[in-house]
């Protein structure tokens, strides 16, 4: 049965399917209904754990980190400063190697304040050790908080759930809240190394050397590599027992399509529109929809654009200095093709600035009707 | 389901884990500031003219250890019980916590460890006797105050007192009403089983000649006090009636049963005047008043003193100066005044008073006590050779008491000393100082500036008999912006209550002033900053972010300076400014 529901709801309904045992977390717009949410259910006895109240969003990292480290499973939920603040915390936990869920609602990281939607916050902590997944709308980040639980404990990775500020984390659509007994079907309880032992005591976070901090760090590469099948088969899994599932990416009519746009996050459902709408009007137009961004699905990304003429790619964040990211990761994932497309990208819907079906309509024109490709972004703005 | 491409064995070979120490990585190594820990000198040590150190006594009071705290007063300061009633307390008016609510009672206190604690006089004798013999006269608070630290020095002291009893202006000029004579005998007794030895009733001068008892000693220390009272200059000061302060205190002190008329006018601004007041007060002056020629801005009394007259119900009259007497059949029936307006400072930096013309007044009265200053009765000096100043006074050496006569030195009242009771002690405490000096050949200039404390002038008797003993910075004194202001809550201070209603007080001569009850004093003791002391508060400890801070034993902190990466945490939260920063390249 269906629920109308935002967002931020939809994800403390997976954090209470999924049976989290411990939730550390700081409120900070437009993450808080989920901390309040949560705070509800444990309030009313509803949560299968305890939450900690702590004074910052980097407490709220360490503090997460630890419990996993005895063996619970974990969860927070932060967005744009909250995350920048973190980042210290980041790569303790994946240096720590600890199953650690998180949410991050994109919005715009300050200076100028704002509040919007903008990936660049998540995407700032693109080399944390994090994976990283963006969900297209509230439904698809319900499933995916619970995906993740699977995929963190089995690779004893952290994973970052990923949705846009206010157009997902506010917006109300009817969302499907699995059978608890599914999920407990799909989901073991949680078996993730205890690594305290009163018994024999130790400490985490020491000091290595060169040639043991390369091992390391060559394990965790190795191991998010290792994930790309396990998020396939989790998602197979999810699908076969849920009744839903997503991929590392979605290709939408790329087959023999002269013009692909690529889009992440809630961007894609507006790109399906005008997708539809070109190729009515004749356009053999088609899209790519990125959802994991880390692991990057390199292989799935070349064998979806392998044929494509023509790639316009939106990013909802900028890295001044460069490009829009999902266009230079695109770039450099098609590099070794023999056949590269001609690969446009664009700058649009930055801190949730309007992006309409007929710009993206548009974009896509306009790279289908371009000669050469242009070094920088075209910036695309509708005020 | 578990995934075949992913298998982890063992954690330990994914994230890394250690059972050894970190103690390996020295990561303090490249720091080059580290904090020191050195106990500094609190600003009421500073601006207490005896040197007590204030603070340290303080903090082991608040350990619950006052018997500790009165011997740390005791190092200096021989008369605690005194002071603690009679002191006008700089040590308060300096006190840090002024800045943040209210000075601590300092006074309070000095007195409760007097009245509560124990004295070990086992811990105050001399560790070795000195075959050298020394004189003192007279047994006020100078001459008691340099006998006592003569004595512990291992000195022979014998004290030559004109008057009946030992105790100069502390017996016979104070009040018993202010300060009890059972805890100035006390106090003395305490000083005569150290060994010294008072012998009263011998005038110097008259019943045994000087010189004589120069030939005898080693040194000589006078300290015969200021018991002559100055006159006010106006006709009629020989008629019955009119009456010397100090002669008015001496004889009530004596036992004698004093007697003044209905209406006491008293002459003056000091403390001697307050004290003369309130005694006519309560041997039955109905109408008294005191007239003195500044505003009560000027007066040289305490103004605890001042409000306590008012409270009695003795009227002042400011700005009026007498300038005559007024008869009337031969009985003294009032005095002529002149208003009086002030003008530009004199030399004591005091506004000068100047007579309005015309403005004269009568101000009726059939007693007159004058309490407009006391001069030294120190003509005997002479027959050494000495000379004496224009106001009479015995001139010295103000650094080191020393008077021209070799082996002759002079403090107190009579060398022109400040005339309160801390300042006379504490020219006492620098005589003997500068005896033990003159007798151990020793650099006076250079001992007394390894010994000061501040810039005052003052110094530790401590920390010159053994600088082991007191490792203080005696020179780095606590300012109120170096104290951890948030480590402290605001609380209003414990003040010694009067218990008696002033209509009763005047009645008797029992004490007005009584003692903090424990618990307030605790109360107050706990408001105490203890500037520049380490309590061992932990603060340090327990912010260190390297576990830097080792506590060792009852001897305080250990810094690993291996560890430590002289982030400076300590220092700058330390509560009370003990933990400093050393160590720039």
């Amino acid at each position: 049965m269906k629920q109308l529901l935002s967002g931020n709801y939809a994800v403390a309904e997976a954090v209470h399917l999924a049976k989290v045992q411990f939730v550390a977390a700081y409120p900070i717009t437009p993450q808080t209904p989920i901390y309040e949410k949560l705070s509800e259910m444990e309030n009313k006895g509803e949560l299968n754990g305890i939450m900690m109240r702590v004074e910052s969003e980097h407490s709220a990292m360490a503090a997460c980190i630890s419990a996993s480290l005895t063996g619970v499973r974990t969860f927070t939920a932060t967005a744009s400063q909250g995350i920048a603040l973190m980042h210290e915390m980041l790569h303790f936990a994946s240096g720590n190697r600890v199953p650690v869920v998180m949410v991050n609602v994109n919005r715009v990281l300050s200076v100028p304040w704002a509040f919007g939607s903008d990936q660049s916050d998540s995407l700032s902590q693109r080399d944390t050790g994090w994976l990283q997944f963006y969900c297209e709308d509230a439904q698809e980040t319900l499933d995916t908080v619970i995906q993740a639980y699977q995929i963190a404990e089995q690779a004893l990775l952290p994973v970052m759930v990923v949705m846009d500020g206010f157009f997902t984390s506010h917006f109300i659509e009817p969302i499907e809240i699995p059978e608890q007994t599914l999920i407990d079907t799909f989901l073991p309880e949680v078996a993730i190394p205890r690594r305290f032992d009163i018994q024999n005591p130790a400490y985490l976070s020491n000091v290595v050397n060169p040639s043991q901090f390369m091992r390391f760090r060559r394990r965790s590469f190795e191991d998010m590599e290792k994930t790309k099948p396990l998020i396939k088969e989790t998602d197979s899994e999810y699908r076969r027992i849920v009744g839903r599932g997503y991929g590392m990416l979605e290709a939408v009519d790329t087959d023999e399509a002269e013009i692909v746009l690529v889009t992440s996050g809630a961007m894609t459902g507006t790109a399906r529109v005008a997708i539809q709408s070109l190729r009515e009007k004749g356009y053999r137009a088609g899209l790519l929809k990125m959802k994991a961004f880390r692991p990057f699905p390199t292989q799935e990304v070349q064998e979806a654009l392998k044929d494509v003429p023509k790639v316009a790619v939106v990013d909802r964040n900028i890295s001044i200095g460069k490009e829009g990211i999902f266009c230079q990761e695109l770039k450099a994932a098609l590099y070794p093709l023999e056949h590269r497309p001609m690969i446009t990208g664009y700058i649009a819907g930055l801190c949730g600035a309007d992006v309409s079906p007929d710009m993206l309509e548009e974009m896509a024109l306009e790279t289908l009707h371009r000669n050469k490709p242009e070094d920088l972004p075209i910036w695309v703005q509708r005020d | 389901m578990k995934h075949d491409s992913i298998s982890i064995e063992d954690i330990e070979s994914i994230a890394p884990l250690s059972r050894e120490s970190t103690e390996i990585f020295l990561t303090g190594h490249w720091s080059s500031k580290k904090p020191i820990y050195v106990d500094k000198t609190s600003p009421c040590r500073q601006a207490c003219p005896i040197g007590i150190d204030i603070s340290r006594a303080f903090y082991e009071a608040s350990e619950g250890d006052y018997h500790e705290a009165l011997r740390i007063y005791r190092q200096d300061n021989p008369l605690p019980g005194i002071c603690g009633r009679v002191c006008y307390h700089p040590c308060e008016g300096d006190c840090n916590r002024k800045e943040f609510d209210e000075a601590v009672n300092i006074r309070g206190f000095e007195r409760f460890l007097s009245d509560r604690g124990r004295v070990n006089l086992e811990r105050e004798a001399p560790s070795r006797l000195r075959r050298e013999k020394i004189a003192v006269i007279g047994s006020g608070p100078a001459g008691l105050s340099a006998s006592y630290h003569l004595a512990r020095l291992g000195y022979s002291v014998t004290i030559y007192e004109a008057l009946p009893e030992p105790g100069g202006m502390l017996r016979y000029g104070i009040p018993e009403y202010r300060l009890p004579k059972e805890v100035l005998r006390k106090e003395i007794g305490y000083i005569q089983q150290l060994g010294v030895e008072i012998r009263t009733g011998v005038r110097v001068g008259k019943d045994a000649s000087l010189a004589d008892i120069k030939r005898d000693v080693h040194a000589v220390f006078i300290a015969a006090g200021a018991h002559g009272g100055m006159r006010l200059g106006i006709a009629g000061e020989e008629l019955p009636g009119v009456m010397e302060g100090i002669r008015f205190l001496r004889s009530i002190n004596l036992g004698e049963k004093g007697k003044t008329g209905q209406r006491v006018a008293v002459i003056g601004g000091g403390n001697t005047a307050i004290d003369c007041a309130r005694t006519a007060r309560r041997i039955g002056g109905r109408e008294v008043r005191i007239i003195y020629r500044r505003s009560k801005a000027e007066m040289p009394a305490l103004a605890e003193d001042v409000a306590s007259v008012e409270k009695e119900g003795i009227r002042i009259d400011f700005l009026a100066a007498p300038k005559g007497l007024i008869l009337d059949k031969g009985r003294l029936s009032g005095i002529e005044c002149a208003r009086m307006e002030l003008g530009s400072p004199d030399g004591s930096g005091r506004l000068q008073p100047i007579p309005i013309k015309g403005s004269d007044f009568i101000v009726p009265a059939d007693t007159v006590i004058t309490a407009v200053g006391q001069v030294p009765e120190v003509e005997f000096v002479r027959e050494l050779g000495l000379s004496l100043s224009q106001r009479g006074m015995i001139e010295i050496s103000p650094e080191n008491t020393m008077t021209p006569v070799e082996g002759v030195f002079a403090g107190g009242d009579c060398a022109g000393g400040k005339a309160f009771v801390a300042d006379a002690i504490a020219s006492g405490k620098l005589g003997a100082f500068a005896i033990s000096c003159f007798l151990e050949g020793k650099d006076m200039k250079r001992e007394f500036q390894n010994h000061r404390i501040g810039t005052r002038p003052s110094f530790s008797f401590q920390h010159f008999m053994d600088p082991e003993k007191d490792p203080v910075d005696l020179k780095g004194v606590v300012p109120f912006d170096q104290i951890n202001t948030l480590c402290f809550p605001h609380h209003a201070r414990n003040n010694n209550p009067d218990p008696l209603e002033p209509d009763e007080s005047i009645k008797t001569f029992k004490e007005v002033a009584s003692g903090l009850a424990p618990a307030r004093m605790e109360d107050e003791i706990s408001r105490c900053f203890k500037c520049g002391t380490c309590t061992q508060c932990d603060l340090c400890f327990l912010l260190c972010p390297d576990i830097s801070i080792m506590k060792d034993d009852a001897s305080g902190y250990r810094v690993k300076e291996d560890y430590c990466k002289g982030c400076s945490i300590c220092a700058s939260t330390c509560p009370r400014h003990v933990i400093e920063m050393r160590g720039d390249k």
